[in-house]
């Protein structure tokens, strides 16, 4: 398995399967629609909002990455769905590691 | 099939005095004097987790606890499903011979058994330990998500998408005496209470309760007995990043469940439908098909689950009123159903109500189980 944010290494590592090409996000070894084997991407840290909350524990969103993933991070408090976003680490005092955090896309 | 010969419904509230085990042997012995039957007359036990107890046996606990011998017994697991689930596995057990008396029970002191903190924390680990739980995210934060996504893509605001749902919940409640909470609320008040997750505010979120709740599955059908005409699941995801948003698995569960009763949904008199978040319910009346896209929230308003509705919905109050145990609480729902078809309901009683569905969803939309139920009257 590719090091990804989970370890420490402030990136999104999405799995391709070799075989049928579905793309996934969640760390498995094997592809759970046919079973193939994977192979590693970098994600580019494009993607768009599909949903997003924001309250007294903080804000998070699910984006869709460009690479085909549905991935949860925190994010800016002021995103709304549909709107694009650019991906950053940060982590917190409490945080062992940095974790995403979406920022809206500048113009 | 299988029948259901008795009930058991315990108050839900903030009930300090008991702990899961109590709660879990005060609504088996309620289900089981219903039934009429005694605890040597149970050869199945089926028991749901408690969050509060969380222990590796707890049909054996309460099998002992309780002077219980069965042939057969094992405990549940799938979130809020899992009062269905172990129905459609009592109803498994009936059907095979493997039991002829099956005890099916949950309780817990969900809400003075442990911190929110706590409850807070437990709960959150439906999230990927690994991808989801770092970020902090809360069931109430998973579910804000899938109503932001909602209301996004109808181009509704919560009070006309989602608040008109807590209304009608609490409207049912008030004619259930065991109801946590049987203040009727405006669209106004939810709107004005505290936000809990953006765009769910508290009375879009059930609360957390003490309570239990049980059922007693048999081979025997006496006159006040409810046949279990169908059962269906689907189990599609278990993380939100994975989740087919326009087809979590409560179509598919419900249309093997309909499937197997040989009905329609236009035959159905009364539901309960699992209603954690007033999202949650407006996510499964739509995709159930007993409410257009996008419109649950209108529906509710103008009436459509009302006990003299075309749909009447969760009239004990569902878990955004009457309750939420845990495993119980997704009980709750079919208790109530099983009450409505056995005519019992008195000051809520849905009027000629014949056949019924319930269905429930556990983690994040994730487990999907139904039941269509039958009354003693039958169908047409």
């Amino acid at each position: 398995m590719t090091d990804d944010w989970t370890d420490g290494e402030p990136r999104i590592v999405v799995s391709v399967c070799d075989d049928c090409g579905h793309c996934w996000y969640l760390r498995r070894e094997r592809c759970p629609r046919c079973a193939g084997s994977a192979s590693p991407t970098i994600a580019s840290g494009a993607g768009t909002v599909v949903a997003a909350t924001a309250g007294d524990r903080g804000a998070i969103a699910l984006v869709d990455l460009a690479e085909g993933v549905r991935v949860l991070g925190r994010c800016d408090p002021s995103l709304r769905p549909g709107a694009a976003i650019r991906l950053t680490f940060r982590g917190g005092a409490d945080d062992p590691v940095a974790v995403p955090y979406f920022e809206a896309e500048s113009q | 099939m299988a029948w259901i010969r008795g009930t058991g419904l315990t108050a839900f509230g903030r009930l300090p005095g008991r702990d899961a085990l109590g709660w879990q042997a005060s609504a088996a012995t309620l289900a089981m004097t219903d039934a009429g039957v005694r605890p040597q007359d149970i050869d199945g036990l089926v028991v749901g987790y408690a969050t509060t107890m969380n222990h590796l046996m707890p049909a054996n606990l309460l099998a002992e606890h309780l002077g219980i011998t069965p042939a057969v017994a094992f405990g549940v697991a799938v979130g809020g499903a899992t009062g269905l689930a172990m129905v459609a596995q009592a109803t498994a057990l009936v059907d095979a011979g493997a039991a002829s008396t099956v005890l099916v029970v949950a309780g817990e002191d969900r809400a003075s058994g442990q911190s929110t903190q706590a409850s807070t924390a437990t709960l959150a680990q439906v999230g990927h330990h690994r991808y989801e739980v770092p970020v902090g995210a809360t069931v109430p934060q998973y579910y804000a998500l899938l109503a932001s996504a909602y209301l996004h893509e109808f181009g509704l605001t919560p009070s006309d998408g989602l608040a008109p749902l807590a209304v009608a919940m609490r409207t049912h409640a008030a004619r259930h005496d065991g109801a946590q909470f049987r203040r009727p609320v405006t669209v106004d008040d939810v709107g004005a209470s505290r936000v809990v997750a953006d765009p769910l505010h508290l009375l879009d979120c059930c609360p957390v309760s003490d309570g239990g709740a049980a059922v007693v599955v048999g081979a025997a059908g006496s006159g006040r007995d409810v046949e279990i005409v169908g059962t269906g699941q689907a189990h599609l995801h278990q993380h939100v990043s994975e989740a087919d948003l326009h087809g979590f698995g409560a179509r598919v569960s419900a249309g093997r469940a309909l499937a197997a009763a040989d009905t329609a949904l236009d035959e159905l008199d009364v539901v309960g439908i699992y209603d954690s978040f007033t999202i949650t319910l407006a996510l499964l009346l739509e995709e159930l098909g007993l409410a257009p896209p996008g419109r649950a929230g209108a529906a509710a308003a103008e009436g459509w689950f009302d006990l003299g509705g075309p749909v009447p919905v969760n009239p004990h109050g569902g878990l955004l009123s009457y309750g939420h145990c845990g495993v119980g609480g997704g009980m709750a729902h079919l208790v109530e159903v099983v009450t409505q078809l056995r005519g019992e309901a008195h000051g809520r009683q849905v009027r000629g109500a014949r056949q019924g569905l319930v269905h429930a969803d556990g983690g994040v939309m994730s487990a999907h189980v139904t039941a269509v139920l039958r009354g003693p009257g039958g169908t047409a």
